[in-house]
């Protein structure tokens, strides 16, 4: 299944708090409401759109400090233990990723919680469960930029 | 103030807002509110930046994009001219500053691997920093931002 540019880019901007949110993105696109509600399911089903959902501000939800932390990890156990790491709710991202002979970490998960204490406490808590004994803690210490992808620009 | 009502509410509708025409008064209906009360209650919201905005969250590698976390070391010094070439670019989604051996971390995204690699090249030339690690995807074990309220 393949979305047509037309629709990528309509659904790709946020929808607006208006009692009928999906008329304009239709409307754009040249579909009615009903058959762009159609597609997006169809698309959700097929696994091209993983969610529609409120996105959330994490910093006004509670979760004023995060890390990303390099672990590493011996690859015979890389599956269990990324599945392991994945396993936290406060753990959003979990990823396998390239190594390099001066950067050796191949596990990468995004830690978010109140503050910096119960950052670290859960990182401890993260080794503790699962059995690892090296890895890099690197705070978020500002944000330089946080947008939505830019598809359009992207696929140009 | 959020109750523990709004907080259950919110966590359910990061993963699952209703595909129906009218979402707001379909959510309305279920918690014994009119349409308008309920827009008004996810504008407040919006207004504090609790949410940033509803959307569909797109597959980005089911639509044949090619991303990537890179990681820099970037001299203080240097620092605000490098972000400023990083931030510039419309196919850079999130960029950050955090402490350790490498202090700037941003993340990628292109239509092909040519044109991540182009890009890259690009940012390595402007910026001047020499020490860069393209730490390409592998395996995704989790990718949900999605936030218990507290």
């Amino acid at each position: 299944m393949k979305i047509p540019r037309k629709i990528l880019f309509v659904l790709s901007a946020p929808l607006e708090l208006v009692p009928r949110p999906y008329a304009a993105p239709a409307a754009q696109a040249g579909l009615t409401e009903k058959a762009l509600l159609q597609k997006i399911k169809a698309y959700k089903k097929a696994g091209l759109i993983r969610r529609v959902g409120v996105v959330l501000g994490h910093f006004k939800a509670g979760y004023k400090c995060n890390a990303l932390v390099a672990w590493k990890i011996d690859p015979a156990v890389l599956e269990l233990t990324g599945n392991i790491l994945a396993g936290f709710a406060q753990v959003t991202h979990c990823y396998a990723r390239r190594t390099f002979p001066q950067w050796p970490y191949n596990l990468y998960t995004m830690v978010h919680a109140r503050d910096k204490k119960e950052v670290q406490a859960l990182i401890r808590d993260m080794a503790r469960k699962s059995g690892i004994k090296e890895y890099k803690v690197q705070t978020t210490l500002r944000e330089f930029k946080k947008v939505k992808s830019n598809l359009k620009e992207i696929l140009a | 103030m959020l109750t523990a009502k709004d907080k259950i509410f919110l966590k359910g509708l990061q993963t699952d807002f209703p595909l129906d025409a009218r979402p707001f008064g379909l959510l309305a209906g279920q918690a014994g509110l009119s349409e308008e009360k309920m827009l008004a209650y996810f504008r407040k919201f919006e207004r504090q930046g609790l949410i940033r905005y509803i959307a569909p969250m797109f597959d980005l590698r089911k639509l044949g994009v090619v991303s990537t976390l890179i990681a820099m070391r970037v001299p203080v010094g240097q620092l605000d001219q490098v972000v400023r070439i990083i931030n510039a670019c419309p196919n850079v989604s999130h960029n950050y500053l955090r402490d350790g051996d490498y202090n700037v971390w941003f993340t990628l995204s292109a239509a092909s691997e040519r044109k991540l690699k182009a890009i890259l090249t690009r940012i390595r030339k402007e910026s001047g920093v020499e020490d860069m690690l393209d730490l390409r995807t592998e395996r995704v074990f989790k990718s949900q931002a999605i936030f218990e309220l507290r």
